[in-house]
């Protein structure tokens, strides 16, 4: 089911929330738990109810080696072959559902074997509840799981707003939360949470779905073959990053809001990566969620930078082919994340170099280099093919040909015009977090740039007053009517 | 963790959450009405009321129908009923709603056709056009018995009147029209041409019509599926053509016309071979699928050569 969708938010939510409320005041403890359970089961088997299943059948799995493992590590002697029997467990299914036909099609491709497989389809949201089931294994094997029962864990992998997409969240960070009996008041929760839901809505609908549509004309254009110009091939790429932007972060405001309908706070996901000044600190900005993931459980466990330069560019590298592997099973998701692993290295070298430590760039340059770096990266990421990947990187360096002045006119009266506004405001603007200031529901990750601001409000800022209250009805009435015309977030296809 | 910080007091959370779902409240139930109204009073095509009551009536009458034609203005425009019943020897209506209706409206004839007259063909006749649209529910909704709405998915319905493009429609309607709906004028069979040739040139309505294979409505091919099996349990033999094109289109849309082909197969209804019919610039009437409407008995003519061998394989 869509967050962006009628049946979402005028069937299911209002629903989900009666239901909560009434339980939380008339039934027995816990009851809501169970209800939020049943209702995100719901959510999921809107989709395909056959996946259901899968779904279960890996959370009794992994509770039960999350048991054993928590037990062992209580008792001092932690199991590390039962740490990787859950690994294999969980990395097998993955490796199953999103991988076989990648694999097998590689080997036709190679060996021209002809192997008879049958189309796998990909369960929505198992590269998130994947991750997060391994988080458990590894924070069980290392002792740092709260006590816990079954319907915690359900909760913990099958809470609605993270399920499909994010945010990954640690154990340790949302069942205290559920296990706690004091919740914020009703009326803040839903003041809030809707006025974040309600933002995250408009950044999809009204905005990612607009730069979608410069995007997939340039891009499914190539895909055909046509040779996009400079100007298109621009147009496109900027746009692509506008869309995918405010795509993921819209749904992961749209995730926050939900949660904290309910008294749970979510991490938060996105910190104005387009503001950063190196493709490191990017990649505390972007999908920050997925991003320590990778440090904690991939990055840090091959060694980090605790073994010598060499070893940590290679750990760089290899995290971020398997984090650009992670996003899809295709040759041009590996080059996304190469190409991530060598902007990493890049960056790593020249702060380790003596030239780099003496010589830090201007802020803006920084800014500009580390935008346009990333925004190039982005072709891969949204071309079919290598063969369109390549055609865009040519018209971007204008090796397609610069197309007719008119033409170029034409584009910078509308789109390109559109994309410069889109550009300014990711750079100009304050984050969701920022904006909403001290109230704001999400939960900041330590280690990773701060998201509530430290000084004192601005006029800007997010009020709860009756104009803020008009104008965010006027802006969900806006994104209602858009509705009809939902399409799917980019990265439920992850 | 760090704990929750909060800056507001209840009392301005509560105030600012009434005025936020209470506005958000009247903006909705505003457009809400504005479509209700509209689809009521006909100011919208796909609650044409007209067209449905005219041909509905001529189910309810009396005089028999042996073969009977459903589906869109295509239709409407290119075959009269007298002169298909005077070449196959069989009573026949035209019972031809507009291209708002879409299949879920021809399904709907269907069901009551079968109900009232039990007819030995049934011929479901939609313009390529009309088949890449994504109105089969509004068309099926519209022409809907009462009972029916029971069985309807609510949050369809509710789609369908939380609409800014229809109350856009209606507001623009009623400023170039006043309140008061245009009244067609019918011709026997169907709504009379009032003007021809096309407004527009057909070449750049085509070119701003592109018809691609992935454009095919599912939800068209769902209703012309519920057709075929509704058919099937009644034992009448129901068959699919397309209805008269402009030429370009049977040139320039190939990869679309299979795709259509394709799907109206999976379906299980047969499909009438040569058709669409492909109309040049000197027969197009006021729409690319509008036939001009001296044409029309040369049009009926053409569809019966192609609908012969099915028509005499019916039997009595």
């Amino acid at each position: 089911m869509l967050f962006n969708s009628f049946p979402f938010i005028f069937a299911f939510l209002p629903i989900t929330l009666i239901g909560y409320e009434l339980l939380r005041r008339y039934g027995p403890p816990r009851a809501t738990h169970l209800w939020l359970i049943v209702m995100s089961c719901v959510f999921y088997a809107y989709w395909n109810a056959a996946f259901l299943a899968l779904l279960f059948v890996s959370i009794v799995v992994n509770f039960a080696i999350g048991r054993q493992l928590q037990r062992r590590a209580a008792d001092g002697v932690p199991s590390r072959p039962l740490l990787v029997v859950g690994l294999v467990w969980n990395l097998a299914l993955l490796g199953y559902f999103k991988y076989a036909n990648f694999f097998i099609d590689n080997i036709d491709a190679a060996f021209g074997a002809h192997i008879e497989f049958a189309h796998i389809v990909l369960p929505i949201g198992i590269s998130f509840f994947t991750f997060q089931k391994v988080a458990f294994l590894v924070d069980s094997y290392s002792n740092e799981v709260e006590r816990h029962d079954f319907v915690d864990f359900c909760l913990f992998v099958m809470f609605f707003p993270q399920l499909i997409a994010g945010p990954i969240v640690h154990f340790k960070e949302v069942i205290p939360q559920f296990r706690s009996a004091v919740r914020p008041e009703s009326v803040d929760r839903y003041a809030l949470g809707i006025t974040v839901f309600a933002i995250g809505l408009a950044k999809k609908v009204i905005i990612a779905d607009t730069f979608a549509v410069d995007a997939s004309a340039v891009y499914d254009a190539a895909a055909h073959g046509t040779l996009p110009a400079f100007g298109d091939a621009w147009l496109g790429t900027v746009a692509y990053a506008l869309q995918i932007y405010f795509d993921f972060s819209g749904y992961s405001d749209m995730a926050i809001g939900l949660a904290w309908m309910f008294g749970i706070r979510l991490p938060i996901n996105f910190a104005s990566p387009y503001k950063s000044q190196s493709i490191a600190e990017f990649w505390q900005r972007w999908h920050i969620t997925l991003s320590r993931f990778l440090r904690d459980y991939l990055y840090i466990p091959l060694g980090g930078n605790r073994r010598g330069h060499a070893r940590q560019r290679i750990n760089l590298m290899l995290t971020m082919l398997l984090g650009g592997l992670w996003h899809g099973a295709a040759w041009t998701f590996v080059l996304w994340g190469a190409l991530h692993g060598a902007m990493l290295v890049v960056h790593r070298a020249w702060e380790q170099s003596a030239f780099g430590a003496r010589h830090a760039l201007q802020p803006m340059i920084a800014r500009t280099a580390t935008l346009v770096c990333v925004v190039l990266a982005w072709v891969p990421f949204r071309a079919a093919d290598f063969a369109t990947t390549m055609a865009l990187y040519r018209g971007l360096f204008g090796l397609n040909g610069f197309g007719a002045v008119h033409e170029l006119l034409d584009k910078a009266s509308n789109s390109a015009l559109l994309a410069v506004a889109g550009l300014v405001a990711v750079w100009i603007l304050p984050n969701t977090y920022q904006w909403l200031g001290a109230a704001a529901p999400g939960l900041p990750t330590p280690g990773y740039p701060a998201t509530y601001p430290s000084e004192p409000p601005t006029r800007l800022q997010w009020r709860a007053d009756r104009r803020h209250a008009l104008a965010f009805a006027v802006l969900m009435f806006a994104c209602f009517v858009k509705l009809n015309d939902a399409s799917p977030f980019i990265y439920f296809q992850f | 963790m760090t704990p929750h910080r909060s800056s507001i007091s209840s009392s301005d959370t509560r105030r600012y959450l009434r005025t936020l779902v209470w506005t958000l409240a009247a903006l909705v139930i505003g457009l809400v009405s504005i479509t209700a109204i509209g689809y009521r009073m006909g100011w919208v095509e796909a609650a044409n009321h007209e067209i449905y009551r005219y041909q509905r009536a001529k189910i309810d009458a009396p005089a028999p129908i042996d073969v009977a034609f459903v589906g869109d203005s295509s239709l409407g425009n290119a075959i009269d009923a007298r002169l298909f019943a005077e070449l196959t020897g069989r009573p026949t209506a035209n019972l031809a709603l507009n291209g708002s209706y879409g299949a879920g409206g021809s399904y709907n004839m269907v069901r009551k056709l079968i109900a009232a007259k039990h007819p030995h063909l049934i011929v479901v006749m939609q313009s390529i056009d009309s088949m890449r649209r994504d109105n089969a529910f509004p068309g099926f909704y519209f022409s809907a018995e009462p009972s029916d709405l029971l069985a309807m998915p609510p949050m369809q319905i509710l789609e369908l009147y939380f609409s800014w493009k229809t109350a856009k429609r209606i507001v623009q309607q009623v400023a170039k029209s006043g309140f008061s709906p245009k009244v067609e004028v019918f011709d026997g069979d169907y709504i009379s041409q009032a003007a021809y040739p096309i407004d527009k040139p057909v070449k750049q309505v085509l070119a701003e019509n592109p018809l691609q294979p992935s454009m095919v409505a599912a939800a068209q091919m769902h209703y012309l599926h519920k057709i075929a099996t509704t058919c099937a349990a009644a034992r009448i033999t129901c068959v699919f053509a397309s209805g008269p094109i402009y030429q370009d289109y049977c040139t320039q849309t190939r990869g679309y016309l299979d795709a259509l082909g394709s799907a109206v197969d999976a379906t299980g209804l047969k499909r009438i071979a040569g058709t669409p019919l492909c109309v040049d610039d000197a027969e197009i009437g006021n729409s690319i699928d509008h036939v001009r409407p001296d044409l029309k008995q040369e049009y009926t003519r053409r569809y019966y050569a192609l609908l012969r061998d099915v028509v005499a394989s019916l039997g009595t």
